[in-house]
């Protein structure tokens, strides 16, 4: 029988499909009888949801003029040359 | 990300913007660079550190307008431009000899010590996250930030594989290769990224700050 920390402990190998048929087992009879594990596999799969769409905020911030012109420069003067696309 | 769908933008999607860029259109090019740098700029800085993060940023523009021509719309140009400059960072830590981490097995998930007994059963169980509810408490403006700053404070090792498993939706094969990380050890880390998380959600719900 695992353990309650051992639950938590694999519960993102739950997540990502990732478990052996045995620990899924192990696993999914411990949370039948689990409200806490229950609960945070269910907070576990609530914040992966949550980041797959999070947006940090300072990438919306406007960069200074200074570092965009910066880079328009440098792209002008060295991204005229071929390079293999899968490099 | 910007959608496109702004009355005053010319560019009605990426694929508009991208045949711009394309034909040679200078105006398209810089519209993309000021739309799509601060994305890049933050999770450059978010790698490598913000003393590097501007010199990273210049080599994946470079790079994406060099291979441009092979983009093939399989990924919003954004999330392709992510990419390109979380590649970029992760070639700039390796040239300065600092290799990504695997987790310490020896050391279990420190964040989680203090959840269970000396049993392995729950000392402090979570708490129910209904404020008012779930979704609504982890869509809440100020957690959102609080994510940020937790991301941030985060071992490099598991910042990067929670950035790009999580937040780039990147594959276990291409974060493995890109990391020279087992799979099994991005699993761990990306666990204990999501744990330590889970820790700041359950004190910002009790506390309201982080």
């Amino acid at each position: 029988m695992l353990t309650c920390r051992e639950v938590t402990e694999r519960s993102t190998d739950l997540l990502e499909g990732a478990s052996s048929a045995l620990d899924r087992v192990r696993i999914y009879a411990h949370l039948a009888m689990c409200r806490h594990c229950r609960r945070f596999n269910r907070h576990l799969r609530l914040l992966a949801r949550v980041l797959r769409h999070h947006e940090p905020r300072r990438q919306t911030e406007p960069v200074p003029d200074q570092i965009i012109e910066r880079i328009l420069t440098r792209v002008a003067e060295e991204g005229q040359s071929p390079q293999d696309p899968s490099t | 990300m910007p959608s496109g769908s702004e009355p005053d933008n010319p560019y009605p999607d990426d694929r508009a913007l991208v045949a711009r860029i394309r034909a040679g259109d200078e105006q398209a090019f810089r519209d993309a660079v000021v739309r799509y740098s601060p994305g890049m700029i933050a999770t450059a800085r978010a790698i490598v550190g913000a003393a590097n993060a501007e010199d990273v940023v210049q080599e994946a523009w470079l790079a994406a307008f060099r291979q441009i021509g092979a983009f093939e719309h399989r990924a919003a140009l954004g999330t392709w431009l992510q990419r390109v400059v979380t590649n970029r960072a992760i070639s700039d830590l390796r040239r300065r000899a600092r290799e990504i981490a695997p987790p310490d097995r020896g050391d279990r998930d420190d964040v989680a010590a203090d959840w269970f007994d000396e049993l392995g059963h729950w000392a402090t169980p979570p708490p129910v996250w209904n404020s008012p509810g779930a979704d609504e408490l982890l869509e809440a403006a100020a957690l959102r930030d609080c994510i940020d700053k937790h991301i941030d404070l985060m071992p490099d090792n598991q910042r990067l594989v929670l950035l790009m498993r999580d937040l780039q939706s990147e594959s276990y094969d291409e974060i493995c290769n890109k990391l020279n990380l087992s799979a099994s050890n991005v699993r761990v880390l990306l666990h204990r990224g999501r744990t330590r998380l889970m820790k700041m959600i359950n004190g910002y719900q009790e506390t309201g700050t982080c």
